[in-house]
C-alpha cells in the first residue's frame, strides 16, 4: 500500500477510536450502568491469572514493605512499647465497663451487641493513583458480597464495596478523592464526614470550628451509614489545622488500617 | 512469522496489563511509579509500527479501564495516542536508537499526566499541583528505566523473526 494511502487509513481508525473513546468516557462519566455488566465480566474473566500473579509477586512486595520495616524498626519499637503500656492499662477497665454496660442494657431492655456477619477476602489487585485508590478482592455476588459493604481489616476499616461482579469486587479505599464514609468522633460525639483527599491523605470534614477537637482524638463509624455499621475503627485525629475566620475545622487523620499491607480483608455482609 | 510475532506482542501486552495491575501498583508505594503498559504500547509501535500501536493501545487502555478505570475510556484514549503519534514520529525519520526511545517515552508520559490530570480537573476532582509536580518528574524516570527492559524483549523477538526469515530464503 502507498505511504499517503497507510497514513489516511491510520488517521481514520485514529479518528474513529477517538470518537469511541469520548462517548465511552461521556457515557461512563454518567454513571451509565452500560458497561457494569462488560466490566463483571472483564473481572470475572481475568480473576485466576490475576490471583496468580498476585500471589507470584508478593514476596516481592513484601521484601520491599521489610525493607522499609527495617529502616523505621527502631521508632516503630518506641512506639509499640509506648502503646502497649496505654493498652494493658485500659484492659482491665474495658472489662469491667462491658460487664457493666451488658448488664444495664439486659436492665432496660437493650438487644445486645451482635457481632457482624463477614467474609474473609483476598487483595488480588491494587490500583493506586493522584486520582484513585483501590483494591479487587477475590469475592463476589457468588458470595453474598455486594456494592455498598463495609470491607475491614484486623486494624479498622479499609473501604468501600463499590463494584461487584461473581467472584470478584473492586473496594475504594478511604484514600481515595471520591470515599465519603460517615464518621463520630469518640469522646465528644460530634458527627463529620471522612474523606479522601487528592494528596492521599484521609480528612474529617464538616466538624465546626466552634468544636472542640483534640489531636490524637479516635474517630468511629457513625450509626446512620446504610450499609456501613456503626462504631468500626477508622483513625485517629492526626492534625487539626488553623482554621481563621472558616465555618469548619480542617482535620487530618491517621487511619488504623495500613493500606500498603493489605493481604487479607473481611467484607462485613451484616 | 510475522502474524506470530503480532500474537506474541499482544500477549506481552495483556501480560503487561495484568502486571499493572496485580504487582506494579504496589510499588507505587514507594514513589515507584511504573507505567508498563504505556512503554509496552510505545516499544510496540517503535517496532510494529504506528497501525499496531494505535490498536494495542486502544485495547490495553480499554481492558485496563474495564477492570479498575473510574473514567472508563480515558487509558484507552491516552494509549491509542500514544501509539498512534509513537508511530507517526518515527516514520517522520527518526533515528532507531534509545535516546530517541527515552524522549519518547518521557514526552508521552509527561502528556499523559496532563491530560488525565486536565480531564479529570475538567470533571470537578480537586487538583494538587505539589504532587503533579513530583508526579511530572518522577513517572518519566521510572518509565525509562523499565524502557530498557521492555524494549530489548520486544526487539529480540523482531530479531529472531528477521533471521528466521533469511535462513528459510537462502534454503530456498
Amino acid at each position: 500500500m502507498a505511504p499517503g494511502r497507510k497514513n489516511l487509513k491510520n488517521i481514520i481508525i485514529l479518528i474513529l477510536l477517538i470518537v469511541i473513546c469520548i462517548t465511552v468516557i461521556t457515557v461512563s462519566l454518567r454513571q451509565s450502568d452500560i458497561f457494569t455488566n462488560f466490566r463483571l465480566l472483564t473481572l470475572d474473566y481475568f480473576k485466576p491469572v490475576q490471583e496468580k500473579t498476585f500471589q507470584v509477586f508478593a514476596p516481592v512486595t513484601k521484601f520491599f514493605l521489610s525493607l522499609r520495616d527495617y529502616v523505621n524498626l527502631r521508632d516503630k519499637l518506641e512506639e509499640l512499647e509506648l502503646e502497649n503500656a496505654s493498652i494493658m492499662k485500659d484492659y482491665s477497665e474495658n472489662i469491667n465497663l462491658k460487664i457493666e454496660n451488658d448488664a444495664l442494657r439486659k436492665l432496660i431492655g437493650m438487644d445486645l451487641r451482635d457481632s457482624y456477619q463477614t467474609e474473609t477476602a483476598k487483595v488480588i489487585g491494587y490500583y493506586n493513583t493522584k486520582w484513585q485508590s483501590e483494591i479487587i478482592i477475590n469475592k463476589g455476588k457468588n458470595s453474598g458480597v455486594v456494592e455498598g459493604m463495609a470491607v475491614v481489616n484486623e486494624k479498622g476499616l479499609v473501604g468501600i464495596i463499590i463494584l461487584s461482579s461473581g467472584s470478584t469486587s473492586n473496594v475504594r479505599l478511604l484514600t481515595d478523592p471520591q470515599s465519603s464514609v460517615g464518621a463520630r468522633i469518640l469522646s465528644s460525639r460530634k458527627l463529620g464526614l471522612v474523606e479522601g483527599g487528592s494528596d492521599k491523605k484521609i480528612y474529617l470534614n464538616y466538624i465546626s470550628s466552634d468544636d472542640l477537637v483534640f489531636k490524637g482524638d479516635i474517630l468511629i463509624t457513625s450509626e446512620y451509614g446504610q450499609f456501613v455499621p456503626p462504631e468500626l475503627l477508622i483513625g485517629r485525629i492526626k492534625k487539626i489545622g488553623n482554621t481563621g475566620e472558616a465555618l469548619y475545622r480542617q482535620i487530618e487523620v491517621q487511619p488504623f488500617a495500613d493500606f500498603k499491607t493489605l493481604e487479607y480483608v473481611l467484607v462485613i455482609k451484616g | 512469522m510475522k502474524i506470530l510475532l503480532k500474537f506474541a506482542h499482544f500477549i506481552f501486552l495483556i501480560i503487561s496489563v495484568i502486571l499493572q495491575l496485580s504487582f506494579l501498583e504496589q510499588l507505587k508505594i514507594f514513589n515507584i511509579n511504573i507505567d508498563l503498559v504505556m512503554v509496552t504500547v510505545i516499544g510496540i509501535s517503535v517496532f510494529e509500527g504506528g497501525l499496531y500501536g494505535l490498536i494495542y493501545g486502544f485495547i490495553a487502555g480499554m481492558l485496563l479501564d474495564m477492570m479498575i478505570g473510574q473514567v472508563v475510556g480515558l487509558n484507552a484514549l491516552i494509549y491509542c495516542l500514544a501509539g498512534f503519534l509513537t508511530g507517526m514520529i518515527m516514520n517522520a525519520g527518526f533515528k532507531r536508537k534509545m535516546s530517541t526511545y527515552m524522549l519518547l517515552i518521557f514526552f508521552f508520559t509527561e502528556a499523559s499526566i496532563l491530560l488525565t490530570g486536565g480531564i479529570y480537573y475538567l470533571f470537578n476532582y480537586s487538583a494538587s499541583t505539589v504532587a503533579l509536580g513530583i508526579e511530572m518528574i518522577i513517572n518519566p524516570a521510572c518509565n525509562i528505566a523499565i524502557m530498557f527492559v521492555i524494549f530489548p524483549l520486544l526487539k529480540a523477538g523482531l530479531e529472531r523473526s528477521e533471521e528466521i526469515g533469511i535462513t528459510y530464503k537462502s534454503k530456498v
